[in-house]
């Protein structure tokens, strides 16, 4: 009887912790705790958060998904003739992914609508992305807001920089 | 007056047998395996018999190689700067002056950036700015950025590689 009454507690015990424990991505790819609010961590942290079967996405991934939501996004450093400028507004984004690969792009958020109501997460959080941003000095990463579809870079430190998490399937 | 002659050819034996390591990449190290930082006026002798400093164009082109972008002076009309290059005109040991645009915006673009001694350090080229010849030219690893820095004071130290003889 006691046994079973030791079992029965550490069962519930056991359960509740890992409940506690459980974040979970929303429709949206958000990461969220156990109260729904959104999770917000070190770029450290982040790169690691993504359940299995989704991932971090990478700069040029949320420039792609802020093209789908009109912004004019992506403009290829291979698209530039030999001594051209980009076309007006686009900035450049350096970027170093986790695998090491270099990925530089022109970009331009002009058009970006993200369609959600204003006060929904999606719009009113900044979110990791899995970029570095190349420095021999700062240790940064890039960042997309998603109130303007920006995409800059910030500290990786979390005591300086904490930042909401999307996963991308 | 006899031992300073010796002491001072000890200082310039020890000093080449030190300067004239040179690892997989070209790259001049001490004997314990350190990178050899030095000036540039050093630099110039600092490669083994075979071997030279070479160019700010040798650097370029091969950053070139890379991805970084390259306009040969010919090619760009006067007054009308390239957006993202800068220009540079030197001259080399050999007396020839040489004139380009540069921008490092490709450089490793699209590749897996290798964290080695070539990328974390800035190296000294042979070349001479030409209306600055106090300055020599230097190229960094990490952006694949050219630079300057005076050639001969003690303060203004780089790695040095040392390129094949031709």
């Amino acid at each position: 009887m006691r046994k079973s009454v030791v079992f029965f507690i550490t069962t519930v015990l056991a359960s509740l912790s890992a409940t506690a424990n459980s974040d979970y991505l929303d429709k949206n790819g958000i990461l969220r705790n156990f109260f729904g609010e959104v999770r917000l961590m070190s770029h450290q942290a982040a790169l690691v958060a993504c359940p299995p079967g989704t991932h971090l996405p990478t700069a040029r991934e949320f420039a792609l998904k802020a093209q789908s939501l009109g912004a004019k996004g992506l403009f290829e450093l291979a698209e530039l003739k030999k001594g051209e400028a980009p076309p007006p507004e686009y900035y450049l984004v350096e970027a170093e992914n986790a695998d090491g690969v270099r990925d530089t792009f022109y970009y331009n958020l002009r058009g970006y609508s993200p369609g959600a109501p204003p006060d929904s997460d999606l719009v009113t959080h900044a979110f990791w992305t899995s970029s570095f941003s190349p420095s021999d000095i700062w240790d940064f990463a890039y960042n997309f807001y998603g109130d303007n579809g920006a995409i800059y870079f910030g500290q990786r430190d979390g005591k300086y920089h904490q930042l909401a998490v999307r996963c991308f399937r | 007056m006899k031992y300073f002659v010796s002491l001072g050819l000890l200082v310039g034996l020890s000093f080449f047998a030190s300067a004239s390591q040179v690892d997989q990449f070209g790259i001049v190290r001490n004997a314990d395996g350190t990178i050899f930082e030095m000036t540039q006026r050093q630099a110039l002798s600092a490669c083994p018999a075979g071997m030279h400093l070479p160019t700010i164009r040798e650097l370029v082109l091969e950053a070139v190689s890379l991805g970084s972008w390259l306009l040969e002076e010919k090619d760009v009309e006067v007054g009308k700067d390239p957006f993202s290059y800068d220009r540079y005109s030197v001259t080399n040991p050999d007396g020839t002056t040489d004139a380009f645009w540069y921008s490092f915006l490709g450089y490793y673009n699209g590749r897996k950036f290798p964290d080695n001694d070539l990328t974390k350090n800035w190296f000294w080229s042979s070349s001479l700015d030409l209306e600055r010849p106090d300055l020599a030219l230097d190229f960094r690893g990490f952006f694949g950025r050219l630079g300057y820095g005076f050639a001969d004071r003690a303060e203004e130290l780089r790695a040095v590689r040392c390129f094949a003889d031709h």
